[in-house]
């Protein structure tokens, strides 16, 4: 029904638009169509070439546009036509209807061609053979008979192995369907209504970090079924004195896999032991036969919205808005576990045995926005704001007697769930003062943060800014801009967050007592941006910016003996960049950029054992350094004119990270190896295109480029499918080098 | 998906080769503001200015400013002045050229019919007080991108000009598609805005994350509460080289707030890396999430650490 719908619309759409009319002056039918051949080679089945993007070998439509001002006006846009990447525009003009709807495909692929002992039985169920569960955990049992300890990594590997060999194949992806129609009931009249309505769907799988404890990871695809829906209707009355307007939008997600369940490939039976959860190593060979985690629930949420602005004398305006939103979410819970053999104190896996049946979680939002506006002087403008953002968590409070550990054990540590809330207040104020070539602005802006359950119950930033704007002479501008700001908090108490989940009797604290959590801790802020613009030309235009951005939380205070700070301590980057862009008339222009950027992060941790360590050996330190270049080069150049264009473009990009980890000798981790691969990438495409216009409605171009992707990350390049503890579908994501070549024809008319 | 992509372009066309010649077409009035500009001369005709700016007026003659019943007179003043003192003594007259105005009075002169919807409130905003003008980033006569008139075919391009940075974020590894064009940074902010910080299409930043990502709206049995409370805590939606635009690469994004006992606090180095003697399936692949997959919230009642 909807594709008719569709159809039909597109149908009168076309006939009603193209209808040929008696030429007038304003009236107009444009329309643009590429079209051609593509071919592509790359030397890996890296995802990562075509992660968001669809590549054919064989006929593409890169191009489609029909514009016009007819009996009505329209315009329609297809980029990348009948591929999965494909965007499609579509507007209407058509008095007193206004119609703008679109639709986008975006892929997303996050690894090719990985391998997995799992296989979708349905929707939702990854099953892995019996007989293979069953061999496995005979040679197991077999073994921890003989020697627990014998049940190692070595042994486990040489198990899998051959299993791993024959494996499934899968490559993991995504796509997004987005829809997207709004109707202008009453353009350009003072009442401007506006009807919406935006649906995606999103359809694939991607890795999952499925695990049966510490000692068995097995990733595995999870399914992606999603649908989110909105309809909105939204109102604004435009009068000389201001307007008013408001919105109502409802929007829904759906998940059409509820959870995922996947097979243990270690074991055919259900069991359990206090120690399944490291299984299976020497202290245990037990646990479940399956495990299953939840996915995302269905959720909604309900938003309405009001404002004003009112133009007043002055120059001057005043904007209020608030609005109302209620997020709600009641899928029934999954039982505690799937493993059949928890059965003490009860059933675990009876849904009968669970305190509640669902969450009924619901989470009130309200926000006001307030701001004024002025220039009541030609040089003198003046600006404030004020906001607030308050989520209230109004999920009720339930008590769990305990929870399954990764479906292997049953662990009696009562847990309370915690609706965390926050109100986020917001406030500016900025006084700008035009000094003839030069404009001055000084500000000031604070944030507060009132949380429940957490560390802290406020924490406040105050932040001075200065700024500059200056046009000396016509071809300069120079942007440049400073801020300061300062944060701290109330009292902080490590326990409270933890205080609030844990049952009676509480556990010990285990969280280091002299870490801050960095969203919370006392900290300074400093913000450099600087632009200078130049025109020295009228051909050249020509930029340089520096950006400096740290963030240092060594005010803290602190509690450790030490007198050391824990966890973040300090971040910075700093960005630099040159550009330019020349076009000394219409034969020719070329224009670049560089880009150098340094990131710093410095953390400390400390290495603990059953109870929190005291000792300052025991600890490490984290330090990031990140230098990156970048740059892009590119040029257009008219041939013959009218007859020859030629274009070309390179861009690059290195990053060099690195994370010098270092740990004081005599404690424990007593030493702490650097990993100078942390991240290391390199990026760099060539392309260029010769244009022959063979007639004034006719184009034929061919062009292509050469890409590659270097990385050398030390988390997951060369990863394969089975190391100490854990499967991985080790999906093809990292390096590779392409070539695209296309030839193509463009038709105007 | 491709033959009814296909069957639709079909019916398209179908629908354009069978629709009939209206009999009398009329002038579709288009009213932009609800203040009605000034009146044109009645024998002014815009083909009258296209005999010297013929090029000023391709791309303008199939715009929406078309419409205007005042035509090139409405911005530019009084054209039949300009074409006298231009004929008769070469000189521009009383024209008024944009590029010799001050932002604000060009941003005056836009604003008398487009202060409204999402124009609405420019003032005092950022870019206002940047002292930038409508002109910066739109053109009325060579504008190169499908929607909104900008002087380049990507709004990106217009953006990165000043925000350089954001440009080189965008090439990292993970990235939001917009370099592929599936994403603009209108996607995500109103450059006209004065009301929300940074420019935000949304209430707050985790409303507009949430657009896209609904399925970690919740809310959830077991919350987490940085999440809840701001995905920029670990996330940097412009780019990052991280896995999932990760602020820093885990476990140490994690260690940044969990430093407990056993495995949360220990120190995972080189030698726990792939290529080290001892890997740890804390700290490859996805690390942390390896386990505690659900990590923006757990409907499950056996989810407190987020692994279920």
């Amino acid at each position: 029904m909807k594709r008719l719908l569709l159809a039909g619309c597109v149908f009168a759409a076309g006939g009603a638009l193209l209808g040929q009319a008696e030429p007038d002056k304003s009236y107009f039918a444009l329309g643009q169509i590429d079209f051609g051949v593509e071919g592509t080679h790359a030397d890996s089945d890296s995802s990562k070439f075509r992660e968001y993007r669809e590549l054919p070998n064989g006929p593409f439509l890169p191009f489609l546009r029909l514009s016009g001002d007819q009996k009505l006006r329209y315009d329609v846009v297809i980029e990348n036509g009948f591929r999965d990447d494909a965007r499609y525009r579509v507007f209407v003009d058509y008095e007193p209807i206004r119609v703008r709807a679109e639709y986008n495909s975006i892929p997303h692929r996050f690894g090719n061609d990985g391998r997995t002992l799992l296989q979708e039985a349905s929707r939702g169920v990854l099953v892995i053979s019996d007989t293979v569960q069953q061999a496995n955990q005979a040679a197991i049992q077999t073994q921890f008979a003989r020697s627990p300890a014998g049940v190692n990594f070595a042994f486990l590997s040489g198990l899998v192995a051959p299993q791993l060999a024959a494996a499934n194949r899968i490559d993991l992806e995504l796509l997004r369907q987005r829809g997207f129609v709004e109707l202008g009931l009453t353009p350009g009249h003072p009442v401007d209504v506006k009807f919406s309505y935006f649906q995606e769907r999103r359809s694939g799988n991607r890795p999952a970090g499925t695990s049966f404890g510490f000692g068995n990871v097995v990733e595995s695809p999870e399914p992606i079924a999603y649908r989110t829906q909105d309809l909105g209707l939204s109102a604004e009355y435009a009068r000389p004195w201001g307007l008013v307007r408001g919105a109502v939008h409802y929007n829904t997600f759906r998940n059409g896999v509820d959870s995922l369940v996947f097979d243990n490939p270690f074991r055919a039976t259900d069991s359990t032991d206090p120690n399944a959860y490291t299984a299976p190593g020497a202290g245990s060979i037990n646990g479940s036969s399956r495990g299953r985690v939840d996915l995302s629930p269905d959720n909604k949420a309900a938003t309405g919205s009001v404002g004003v602005l009112f133009r007043l004398p002055a120059n001057s305006r005043f904007t209020a808005d608030a609005s109302l939103s209620r997020w709600s979410q009641d899928r029934p819970f999954l039982p505690y576990t799937i493993n059949s053999a928890i059965t003490v104190p009860f059933r675990a896996d009876d849904p009968a045995n669970l305190p509640a049946q669902s969450l009924d979680g619901r989470i009130d939002v309200k926000t006001v926005s307030l701001l004024f506006s002025s220039r009541p002087l030609p040089a003198l403008g003046f600006s404030a704001r004020y906001r607030v953002y308050d989520l209230d968590n109004k999920t009720r409070r339930i008590d769990f007697p305990g929870y399954a550990r990764f479906d292997a054990v049953w662990e009696p540590i009562a847990r309370t769930n915690v609706p965390y809330s926050y109100k986020r207040t917001q406030g500016d104020a900025t006084v700008t003062y035009d000094l003839g070539p030069a404009t001055l602005e000084g500000g000031y802006r604070y944030l507060q943060w009132d949380r429940t359950f957490r560390e802290t119950e406020r924490t406040r930033e105050n932040t001075v800014i200065g700024a500059v704007n200056l046009r000396a002479v016509q071809w300069m501008t120079l942007r440049a801009s400073y801020e300061r700001g300062s944060r701290n908090h109330d009292t902080y108490d490590y326990v409270r967050g933890e205080d609030a989940s844990f049952g009676e009797p509480a556990p010990a604290p285990t969280n280091l007592p002299a870490l801050r959590r960095f969203d919370q801790a006392s900290r300074t802020v400093d913000r450099v941006v600087a632009l200078l613009q130049l025109t020295p030309i009228a051909d050249l235009t020509a930029s340089l910016s520096y950006g400096h951005n740290k963030e240092n939380y060594d005010r803290e205070a602190i509690v450790d003996p030490s007198g050391l700070r824990y966890g973040l301590v300090s971040a910075s980057a700093d960005t630099f960049t040159a550009e330019a862009d020349y076009s000394p008339g219409e034969r020719w222009s070329v224009y670049g950029f560089y880009t150098r950027e340094i990131n710093r992060n410095f953390q400390r941790g400390r290495q603990s054992g059953a109870v929190p360590s005291t000792n300052p050996l025991d600890d490490w330190t984290s330090n990031v350094h990140d230098g990156v270049h970048s740059f892009s080069l590119g040029g257009t150049a008219v041939i013959v004119p009218e007859k020859f264009d030629f274009r070309a473009m390179c861009r690059y990009q290195n990053f060099n990270g690195n994370n010098d980890l270092a740990s004081p000798p005599g404690g424990t981790p007593d030493v702490a190896f650097p990993i100078s691969n942390f991240d290391d990438t390199r990026t760099w495409t060539v392309s260029a295109e010769l244009a022959w216009h063979l007639a004034k409605s006719w184009t034929v171009a061919a062009g292509g480029w050469l890409e590659e992707y270097r990385t050398n990350d030390s988390a997951t390049t060369g990863l394969s499918n089975y190391v100490p503890g854990s499967f991985f579908l080790a999906a093809n994501d990292g390096s590779y080098k392409a070539r695209v070549g296309y030839v193509k024809a463009s038709y105007h008319f | 998906m491709r033959l009814r992509q296909l069957m639709i372009l079909g019916i398209f066309f179908a629908g354009t080769a069978l629709g009939s010649p209206p009999a009398t077409p009329t002038p579709v009035a288009v009213s932009i503001s609800t203040q009605a500009p000034a009146a044109a001369p009645a024998n002014f005709d815009v083909s009258d200015c296209k005999t010297c700016h013929e090029k000023a007026l391709t791309s303008f003659e199939h715009s929406r400013h078309m419409k205007l019943p005042g035509l090139c007179e409405n911005c530019h003043g009084d054209v039949t002045d300009h074409l006298k003192a231009e004929t008769e003594k070469g000189e521009i007259g009383s024209i008024v050229s944009f590029k010799k105005m001050s932002p604000a009075d060009v941003n005056k002169k836009c604003l008398t019919c487009h202060d409204k919807a999402r124009q609405a409130d420019w003032a005092g905003g950022v870019h206002d007080r940047k002292g930038l003008a409508c002109t910066t980033c739109h053109s009325m006569h060579e504008f190169k991108s499908v929607a909104s008139q900008l002087k380049t075919s990507r709004d990106s391009e217009t953006c990165f000009s000043c925000h350089p940075a954001i440009r080189a974020k965008g090439m990292r590894a993970s990235h939001h598609p917009v370099r592929e064009g599936k994403m603009d940074c209108a996607s995500c902010h109103n450059p006209h805005d004065a009301t929300r910080p940074k420019m935000i299409k949304a209430e707050y930043v985790n409303e507009l994350c949430l657009g896209c990502h609904t399925e970690k709206r919740g809310p959830f049995l077991w919350e987490h509460a940085p999440v809840r409370e701001n995905c920029l805590n670990c996330h940097d939606p412009h780019g990052s080289n991280h896995d999932k635009l990760l602020l820093a690469k885990q476990p140490f994004l994690c260690q940044r707030c969990h430093l407990n006992t056993r495995h949360p606090g220990t120190l995972y180095d080189f030698r726990n890396t792939i290529a080290g003697t001892n890997p740890s399936n804390r700290a490859v692949e996805h690390a942390c999430k390896n386990c505690h997959q659900n990590v923006h919230g757990s409907n499950a009642p056996s989810g407190p650490y987020l692994g279920r």
